[in-house]
């Protein structure tokens, strides 16, 4: 058979190799270690923190701005109702500014109006007086070529004013 | 056949060479296995890897990282991921302890395709790697338990048996899964007719597969051990 054996115990188990190939792989453990096990994950860890970091200042950021479009929404519906409340109140002092313009107006088209009437009247008391005045030279004219002599404006007054008094009191 | 095999003298002699290899005297009267250079190499080689690493690739770890920096983040994850999952809070020294169990694992195995023995085909190598997980369950175990705890466990003989049996199953499967792929790889080679194109088959089944699966059961085993050690039970 085999031999399972060349120094007396089973194998060849030698208690000073396994101790060399316990040191030989702690060698090889504490240099994996720091070598590249540590060095990796520090760098992995760093990362997954600058990810989290980036991840969390996105959401905060996402949430701010998500605050500041409702606070934007919020702005523009206030202005909105505000351009509607101008519009309105815009409206209704238009209508009270045209009602006014229009009150002013219909009063200065009376006072035009009375001013106007008072100048008709003046006007017509003047063209009648004038007209009388025509009118009583005229007769004067006529008068005097009917009798032949001159008739003075006195005395064409004092006739007319006769005959007015004799109409007034026919009438 | 394989009974024919084994009868032959010169099998005989290259088997029991490869289960028992000539020791090699150094300083002196101290010998040690040929396994024990293969170690020695395996781990300057590891070590030699991780320098250049630290002064290329880590030194210019990037937010985006590239093709080499994948692979490394990769591998270092699935290590402190495992010993996270294990431990909970010791992964910092379960994770380079179970990423150095299993690269050397799977590193000096994988030398064999090289022509070089492998450094497991020593029970030596195999038991320093079971007892220093013994080490490190008992350290961790009592450093979080409390040795009160620790010893008062000790009360019933079968928790004596089983952490007794951890080194010991850890080492002897390692063991002779490793052996038993070198000694059907001898065996293979001890006939010329096998030695076409079989050996390509056969060295990737008993060398890459076993290095693999090896260096995987040898790290989940070793935190599964250690977690089951620290946990504290409500």
């Amino acid at each position: 058979m085999f031999t399972l054996s060349n120094q007396g115990l089973p194998l060849g188990f030698n208690i000073f190799e396994v101790l060399i190939h316990i040191f030989n792989f702690l060698l090889l453990m504490v240099g994996l270690r720091f070598l590249l096990y540590k060095p990796v994950k520090k760098f992995m860890a760093k990362r997954e923190a600058e990810y989290k970091t980036a991840e969390e200042e996105g959401k905060a950021a996402a949430a701010e701005a998500e605050a500041k479009k409702a606070e934007a929404g919020k702005v523009i519906a206030e202005a909105r109702q505000q351009a509607v409340q101008m519009s309105e109140d815009a409206a209704a002092a238009a209508v009270v500014q045209t009602r006014e313009i229009m009150a002013t107006a219909r009063e200065q088209a009376k006072d035009m109006l009375e001013k106007a009437k008072l100048d008709i009247k003046h006007e017509q008391s003047k063209a009648k007086e004038e007209l009388l005045f025509s009118v009583s030279e005229l007769a004067v004219d006529i008068a005097s070529r009917i009798l032949e002599r001159e008739v003075k404006l006195e005395d064409n007054d004092t006739i007319i004013n006769t005959l007015i008094e004799e109409w007034k009191e026919d009438a | 056949m394989i009974q024919a095999m084994l009868s032959s003298s010169s099998v005989k002699e290259r088997l029991s060479e490869a289960l028992m290899p000539e020791k090699v005297r150094i300083f002196g009267n101290f010998e040690v296995g040929p396994s024990m250079f293969t170690a020695l190499a395996v781990t300057a080689f590891l070590l030699a890897i991780c320098v250049v690493l630290r002064l290329t690739v880590i030194r210019k770890l990037r937010n985006v990282p590239k093709k080499p920096q994948i692979l490394i983040e990769m591998i270092v994850k699935a290590f402190d991921k495992l010993a996270k999952d294990a431990t909970h809070d010791l992964e910092n020294f379960v994770g380079p302890y179970v990423m150095a169990a299993a690269s050397f694992i799977c590193v000096s195995t994988l030398v064999e395709l090289l022509g070089v023995r492998p450094a497991l085909a020593d029970i030596n190598t195999c038991f320093a790697l079971g007892f220093s997980t013994f080490v490190v369950i008992h350290f961790f175990g009592v450093k979080k338990r409390g040795l009160g705890i620790r010893l008062k466990r000790m009360l019933n003989p079968i928790n004596i048996i089983t952490d007794i049996a951890v080194p010991v199953s850890l080492s002897f499967r390692l063991f002779g899964s490793i052996v038993s792929g070198l000694l059907i790889m001898e065996l293979i080679y001890s006939y010329i007719a096998l030695s076409f194109v079989l050996p390509v088959l056969v060295s990737v089944i008993t060398t890459l597969f076993h290095a693999l699966i090896q260096a995987y059961i040898f790290s989940t085993l070793s935190s599964l051990f250690i977690g089951e050690a620290v946990e504290i039970i409500e």
